[in-house]
């Protein structure tokens, strides 16, 4: 199937120009928001040689280690990096401060590497150690979160909102894909792309640059560093050197960061209607997390089978609910929907009056000249065309070329008796609820307020219902057999 | 020599050989209709050599100093205790009783690796295969930096597994592949993760034409090894036991068509002139399948992709785009049935294409009022 994302791409290496894709833009772009980017040492995912943090309409503070495989130094700078966040997290919980922190990072790359360096700081036994991490996986728990407001990467969010001309794995990287979305004057972006991939804008560095300039700065300084006495000021000018080179790195893809968040912030195109309704989750999910950093709970590494079970629920809700929001609210969405038959679209065949076991109910069909169709008995139907109809399908059949959907009223009835034959309506399978997440967490917290036996220690499954009533046969095949009809 | 290793043989030309190894084959499983990698790795050339000979490019380091360290200094700390270490993780795991675990292979005096290609590696090692699977309770458990022979489609190579391991318990002994990526448990790197299983299934293969030689059904050898990684931000090591069904059956599957495809790839080569693989006409003349995955592990990825821009492939788009449209075959004829202009579709499948495409643009038209 040819989705928008597909299309979107065709017309990008048509055009020579990035597309837009969406009809909505699908996240907030705050004012306040963070600009953060980091570089990890080579090999070693979950180090942070340098970091490069600020207000989007600043020059970063540049933070840097000459060694980050000297844990103390990489942890120290990592809790200033925290207290830095925190602060920020901190203005969020004012009465006239935003509603949650908004960081925006290069890549996915750089999002893996500060949720490798928060787990590695949260199996600290220092307690400063672990708030920094803690402080860090606020973004990394919220970063897989479908709908999400907070960690916004820049890869991705360029990548949901525009379609480039080349693969997606040559858009992850950060510096082509801008060249993409905004080529520079003159320049083809399939050129300026191949220009911009050969500089690294992810959280690791050239190899050559790693052999000709950061391993003789960083091999010298361990060096001196072994020499008795040691010497203290030849080290701090490595360390300035090394600050020097590694920063240069850093604020490079800090700039590219600023970059993108500058294009959304000037996309001029309308916001997902619930996009008020995803910042209030969001919301909500922060005063959660900053509940627990003011308890000082610590955010553990992995979870266990309790709040597994809440996290994946609520994963699941925030995926409905974000799933449901694009299809409602992006007609770009919609569209794709209904070429992909996950949204119907037909006219009003006729609306019937009848009784199922004495209660009233109203059917009514649908008459639809989709070529693909997926709709079955037992769906919802959601009319997003206008008046507000819910129904269940009661059943799908071909008549011809087109296909006609039988469906029963669920609610309400006088919008529907009031349409006219041969009006034209689209349904969706859902619509957000956003009240689900909560109903679902007060649910599951009710069922497990005593452990499943599952998970009880020396749990054993409960008795069978038939041996209480005493009546389970002793020879359950005979029967069995004893039923078949005589031949 | 028979006639598939002379064919690789004779591609070499004036290269030099290199040592492809395992993880040469792994990369060759990666991308398999790739037919210039899959020459070249069949003729021991590594793709890099191929850019700076054949196509005069300078290819930029592949491998951080920093990185390189990383493997060597873990790897090190695990063989340098004479495989104490490794021994102490297989009884943590339960795989080994306290008292069980002799080592062979170790060798006393750095730097053992500049023995690397002593033929006595070799045979020392099949002694101690052939000791296992004969029974011997003299067998070593884990053998460190076994060198054993494999057939690649009938072309004998050697490659070297970090090691073998087989407690007294097991009938023959398994692959160990020890990496410095982080073991981040759920969240360890899938990519890393599945290389890193695919060149352990090299060694399966191994093991199994080994056993297979002395009259053992093959099957003994159970598709499965074990991988030792590192602790992240430590160099302490964790023991992940693997299951290596499907990467043992697409590396058996690509070696038992090395003959067949030698002989296309002669032919192909012998069509433009050529005989080796060390001139640009060579290599041209050979089929690539470029994916954006090329760019991960080999040198002429960029060369490739150059390629695949100058004949309009679908692939620069991606390879799930790439399956979408594939009944075009390239993007101009792709934009061709898009706008309807050019010949007519050719046939159902283009067809339909056609008709997929122009819906998709219909709708994407109407709600973004987008003008050509």
């Amino acid at each position: 199937m040819i989705d928008m994302q597909t299309l979107g791409r065709l017309l990008a290496h048509e055009r020579g120009k990035a597309v837009v894709t969406i009809a909505r833009k699908r996240v907030t772009v705050m004012p306040d928001a963070i600009i953060l980017s980091t570089v990890a040492l080579s090999g070693e995912e979950s180090t942070v040689h340098a970091v490069a943090i600020g207000r989007n309409d600043e020059r970063p503070r540049v933070l840097s280690v000459p060694d980050p495989r000297n844990r103390e130094d990489m942890f120290g700078t990592l809790v200033m990096l925290g207290g830095y966040l925190e602060e920020r997290y901190r203005e969020c919980m004012t009465n006239d401060g935003p509603p949650f922190p908004q960081v925006w990072v290069p890549s996915s790359s750089v999002a893996d590497n500060i949720e490798a360096v928060s787990e590695r700081l949260r199996f600290s036994d220092k307690p400063e150690d672990r708030r920094a991490g803690n402080i860090l996986a606020y973004l990394v728990t919220q970063k897989e979160v479908p709908g999400q407001q907070s960690l916004m990467v820049s890869t991705r969010v360029l990548s949901d909102h525009f379609a480039t001309g080349q693969s997606p794995m040559e858009d992850e990287h950060l510096g082509a894909l801008l060249a993409w979305v905004d080529p520079p004057e003159g320049i083809p972006a399939i050129e300026a792309a191949r220009e911009a991939e050969k500089i690294p804008l992810g959280a690791s560095t050239l190899p050559e640059f790693d052999k000709n300039v950061l391993a003789p700065l960083v091999d010298r300084f361990n060096q001196l560093g072994k020499e008795n006495p040691p010497d203290e000021e030849g080290r701090r000018q490595l360390a300035a050197a090394i600050h020097r080179e590694v920063g240069n790195v850093v604020v490079r893809s800090y700039e590219a960061t600023r970059r993108a968040y500058r294009i959304m912030k000037a996309l001029s195109i309308p916001d997902l209607p619930d996009l008020t309704n995803l910042m209030g989750i969001e919301s909500m999910s922060f005063q959660n997390f900053m509940h627990k950093i003011d308890e000082n709970i610590d955010i553990r590494v992995k979870d266990s089978p309790r709040s597994a079970v809440f996290g994946l629920a609520m994963r699941e809700s925030a995926s409905s609910q974000y799933t449901a929001a694009l299809r409602i609210g992006d007609e770009m969405a919609r569209s794709e929907a209904k070429i992909a038959g996950k949204v119907l679209e037909g006219i009003l065949l006729g609306v019937e009056s009848g009784k199922t076991l004495g209660s009233p109910r109203l059917v009514f069909e649908i008459e639809s000249r989709q070529e693909c169709l997926r709709f079955r008995k037992g769906d919802s139907l959601e009319c997003v065309s206008g008046p507000e109809i819910s129904g269940t399908v009661l059943s799908v059949r071909r008549s011809g070329v087109s296909t006609v959907v039988t469906a029963e009223l669920v609610s309400p009835r006088p919008p529907l008796l009031s349409l006219e034959k041969g009006i034209c309506l689209e349904f969706v399978p859902d619509k957000p609820d956003w009240g689900w997440g909560e109903r679902t967490r007060d649910m599951i917290a009710r069922r497990l307020a005593s452990p499943p036996w599952t998970h009880a220690k020396g749990g054993q499954p409960p008795k069978s219902r038939a041996n209480d009533r005493g009546d389970l046969p002793a020879d359950p095949l005979h029967a069995v057999e004893s039923m078949r009809a005589p031949k | 020599m028979n006639r598939t290793e002379k064919i690789a043989l004779a591609f070499r030309g004036k290269y030099k050989e290199v040592s492809v190894g395992a993880r040469g084959i792994e990369r060759m499983a990666r991308n398999p209709e790739c037919r210039r990698l899959f020459a070249l790795t069949i003729a021991g050339i590594s793709s890099r050599l191929a850019a700076e000979v054949a196509y005069r490019e300078t290819i930029p380091e592949e491998q951080s100093p920093f990185a390189i360290r990383t493997g060597v200094q873990f790897e090190t700390r695990l063989f340098g205790t004479k495989g104490e270490e490794i021994i102490r993780l297989y009884l943590e795991a339960g795989r080994l009783q306290p008292g069980e675990g002799s080592v062979a292979g170790v060798k006393d005096s750095l730097p053992w690796r500049c023995e690397k290609n002593d033929p006595g590696r070799v045979e020392e090692s099949l002694v101690f295969l052939g000791k296992k699977i004969d029974g011997d309770p003299a067998a070593p458990s884990l053998i460190l930096q076994p060198r054993i022979p494999i057939s690649i489609g009938g072309i004998p190579r050697v490659i070297e597994p970090d090691a073998l391991f087989a407690s007294p318990r097991d009938r023959f002994y398994r692959p160990v592949e020890i990496k410095s990526y982080s073991d981040r448990e759920g969240k360890t790197s899938s990519s890393d993760l599945r290389n890193a299983c695919r060149q352990t299934a090299v060694t399966v293969i191994a093991l199994r034409q080994f056993v297979y030689a002395r009259g053992v059904d093959p099957e003994l050898i159970e598709a499965s090894g074990d991988l030792i990684l590192r602790k992240a931000g430590y160099f302490s090591a964790r023991l992940r036991p693997m299951t290596l069904k499907s990467e043992v059956a697409t590396i058996q599957r690509l070696l038992d068509s090395v003959p067949g495809r030698l002989e296309e790839t002669k032919e192909v080569l012998s069509r433009v002139g050529a005989r080796t693989l060390d001139t640009k006409k060579a290599l041209d003349a050979l089929h690539t399948n470029y994916v954006d995955g090329c760019k991960d592990h080999c040198a002429l990825a960029i060369h490739c992709r150059e390629e695949a821009r100058a004949c309009h492939d679908p692939a620069l788009l991606g390879s799930k785009i790439r399956e979408v449209l594939l009944a075009a075959g390239n993007l101009e004829r792709v934009l061709q049935l898009l706008r309807g202009t050019g010949d007519p579709p050719k046939n159902e499948a283009e067809m339909s294409l056609a008709h997929q495409l122009q819906n998709a643009y219909a709708a994407y038209r109407e709600v973004s009022g987008f003008h050509d």
